[in-house]
Formats: structure tokens, sequence, C-alpha cells
């Protein structure tokens, strides 16, 4: 797998949502389709590395279409996050 | 099986409002024996129940209450807004086959007050399904449809004055009747595009009500309801449905995701019919959310795929010019929010002849439950 994909729709969260989420509104949400098989699609949020927030992108680069690739939000020893920054 | 052999011959309703005092058990007790007193018939001869599986233990606290004597058929059906026609279908199912032979079936709600949301609920950890879309903040139904919808106006066209048209539609309805929660709150296509965002590409008005109150029904035999105060609205047709790969709400996942059980859950309810899409006067589409009526649309033949929203345009959806009346009383975005219930009452009433917003003539009616989860479908039809 080449870890790239493209974005197969979006959403862009706004309030009333969980306290945890609040802070980070407006923020977006995308199901990617992978490059391999675009029948494979995830949910995750296109995000601007160095920075994982789902809000640290210009809503104008959520577009269905674009090309993205993923990176790895390390959460805790056990959980990492699959997330999405353009290509 | 059904094909008008049984019957809806009474309604009852509670009144509506953004919050009741009145409990679940009270509003449902109070629905049911209303709509017995509509039908004429009494609690004694009630041996039938059908009800959502979002009120646990409700059946036998009803059947204790209203003092039925011996019921002999009680059914649940789940995944809250797609089972509102296939309680109604259940209890036709029991009558028709004889296992039961007075139904009541009802749907009894209190979500006006935030703390009785379902995703009021948060834990530390998730698992199933959710798991896959919850952590990245897809949180609330609305956030799903979102998802859906943006893809929906990608592939197809279509646009926010589509959406706006089936909110329009509704507050229109709801604005000449009497009972409508949005009776006197006018709505126009500006202050829709000037409403804030809950998730785009859905605002403030795409989103249903958040309310209180109940609504039942009374279901018996055809010969029966020969007997019956008001003429019998007789179930001319009844599907439930899940469609392949299907993940409730979130069906991003399957090969396509725009094909939901509507699709298949009208398959299976026009190839029990005697006439088409063509032949309905009126229609009641669940409503939670605007482009929702824009898919049921197109799932149940109104329009081809994919012209939903073309469909939508001039007024077509609206009493009393429009081709096909969609949602008469104001549906769940502008009457009151009871995971489509209302719309199952609002049938019964156009087929008698007596809705608020009375499409003229009206034989024959569709309540189609909601896309985007295991759904459920009725033609009903007059006499």
């Amino acid at each position: 797998m080449s870890g790239t994909g493209s974005i197969w729709s979006f959403a862009i969260v706004h309030p009333p949502v969980l306290e945890f989420y609040r802070p980070l509104t407006p923020y977006n949400v995308v199901v990617v389709e992978l490059t391999e098989d675009p029948s494979i699609r995830l949910v995750g949020n296109l995000v601007d590395p160095p920075s994982t927030a789902p809000n640290s992108v210009e809503l104008s680069s959520l577009v269905i279409g674009r090309q993205v690739r993923v990176v790895f939000e390390r959460v805790t020893d056990v959980l990492t996050f699959p997330l999405w920054a353009l290509a | 099986v059904l094909k008008n052999r049984v019957a809806v011959v009474g309604i009852g309703e509670t009144r509506f409002a953004k919050e009741l005092p009145d409990t679940e058990i009270d509003m449902a007790c109070s629905a049911i024996r209303s709509a017995l007193d509509d039908a004429g018939i009494s609690p004694a001869e009630v041996d039938g129940l059908s009800s959502y599986t979002l009120e646990p233990l409700m059946e036998i606290e009803v059947a204790r209450n209203l003092g039925f004597r011996e019921v002999r058929f009680f059914s649940q059906v789940g995944f809250g807004g797609g089972a509102g026609a296939a309680v109604v279908g259940h209890a036709a199912l029991a009558v028709a086959s004889g296992q039961a032979r007075v139904a009541v079936a009802w749907r009894s709600r209190k979500r006006g007050s935030s703390a009785n949301r379902p995703w009021a609920n948060v834990g530390e950890t998730i698992g199933g399904p959710p798991a896959w879309t919850r952590p990245w903040g897809l949180l609330r139904p609305v956030d799903e449809v979102a998802m859906m919808t943006r893809r929906y106006m990608h592939q197809y066209g279509a646009t926010r004055d589509h959406l706006a048209n089936v909110a329009l539609a509704a507050r229109r309805h709801a604005n000449s009747n009497p009972r409508a929660l949005m009776r006197d709150r006018t709505l126009t296509r500006d202050e829709y595009f000037a409403a804030r965002w809950i998730s785009e590409p859905l605002c403030l008005f795409d989103n249903c009500l958040e309310s209180d109150g109940a609504v039942a029904c009374v279901i018996v035999s055809r010969e029966r309801g020969a007997d019956c105060p008001h003429p019998p609205v007789l179930v001319h047709a009844f599907a439930q449905a899940i469609s392949p790969q299907l993940q409730p709400m979130t069906n991003f996942f399957c090969d396509d995701p725009l094909l939901g059980p509507a699709w298949t859950c009208s398959r299976a309810l026009w190839s029990e019919a005697d006439f088409g899409p063509e032949d309905v006067d009126v229609a009641q589409l669940y409503d939670a959310f605007s482009p929702m009526v824009l898919w049921s649309l197109e799932a149940y033949g109104f329009c081809p795929r994919g012209e939903g929203g073309e469909y939508s345009s001039g007024g077509n959806l609206e009493f009393p010019d429009g081709t096909l009346p969609v949602n008469t009383s104001g549906g769940g975005l502008s009457e009151v929010y009871l995971h489509g219930f209302n719309l199952v009452a609002e049938g019964v009433r156009q087929i008698r002849g007596t809705a608020a917003n009375q499409v003229r003539g009206a034989q024959t009616c569709i309540v189609a439950s909601a896309e985007g989860v295991p759904t459920s479908a009725l033609l009903f039809c007059a006499p």
C-alpha cells in the first residue's frame, strides 16, 4: 500500500458537540478512498503537519477528489490514529 | 398477504411541545387511549402491541395501565427512524395472520431535553462500528448525514437550494397545521441561507426538531374496520429492508453508499402493490434531515436516481399545487419529531380526508421511514 488516497467526502463540524471536541470547532472529518482500491474507505481528518489538529487546515483545502497521504498520530502507547495530509 | 385486508381505524396524539412534563409512559397511554376512542374500541379488546425498541419495558406498562386483557402478540422494531412504518406493518401482519384481532402501535418520545439524547452518553472507550468513525470527531447523526450529503451533492449536482426546498415545504405545511410546533414560525429562503451551520453542508433548518409527544394508531381487519366510526384506511402494502453490507448511518464502506436500504425497501414495497409511484397522491417521507427526503424520493421511484433535488424545485413538494405534496403536516422538520410516527398519523388523516393540508381526493399515500438505517415503508389507500 502506498498510503495515498483521495477525499471521497467531508463534513465540517460546528457546535453543539461534546466538550472535548468543542475547542476544535469548526473542524473537518473526511472519508478517504485508497489509491490501490477505492472501494476501501476510511474516516479520518485532513491535517496540516506538523499539527495534527483537525482544524489545522484551511477549509478551502477540502475538495472531493483531492489527493492525500496518510500520517500517523501516536495517541497513547497502544493507540495510533491514521490521519491525512495533502499529498 | 396484507393487500387491503387490514386497516388503520384509529389515531391518537398527545399535544406536541419542545418539552412536556409527562413521562413517556403517560404520553404513550394517553395517545393509545385517544386512538382507541377514535376507533370506538374498548381497551379490553386490545390483544396486539407494536412499538419501538427505544422504549424498553413500555409494552408491559402500557398493557397494565390501560387495562388490556390477554395480549397475544407484541413486537418491537429497532433502528429508531427506520422503524416507524414497520411498527404499523408488524401489527398489520399480526392482524392479517389472525395472531391478533385489535393491535395498537405507538411511539412516545421525550427528546426535547438535551440530556435525553442518546449521544449525550459518553465513555472512555468505544467498540464496534463507531470505533471507525467517532475518534475522528464524526459524533452526531447530523455529522454522519452531512458526510453522505456532501458526496450526494458532488455526485449529482444537488445544491443547498434543493435542501432548502424540503425545509421550506415542511415549514409552509406546519404554518397551516394548528398542531405543529412551528405553526407560528415562518421561514424564508433568505433565513434558511443565513442560518448557522450544524455540520456543513447542513444548517440548522436541515435538522428536525427535538420535541416531546406521542402518537398511536389502532389496526384491525378490514371487516372489523367497517363498523368503526371513521372510514378504514387500508394497508395496501408493507416492506422492511436491510441493504447489502449496510452500516447504519455511516454507510460509507459498501460498494455504492448512496444506494441505501430505502432502495431495497422500495423494490419489496412496489412488488406487493397494485399501483406505482405515479399513482401516489401524497407522501410522508422520513425527514430527520432534509436530504433524506430527496433520497427517499429517488429510492421510492418518484424521480430517477440523482434527480431528487431537481424534482423538489418549483414548489413541487408543497401543498396544494405541487405534483407530490410531501410531509403535509410539517413532518419531523416542522411539526414534531417522534421518530417519524407523526408521519403515520398524517398518512391516515390524508386518506380519511381530515388533514389540515388536505390533498383533494387523496386515495393513496406512502409512508416511508428513514433512509440510511434498516428501514420500512407502507402504502395506505382508501377503501
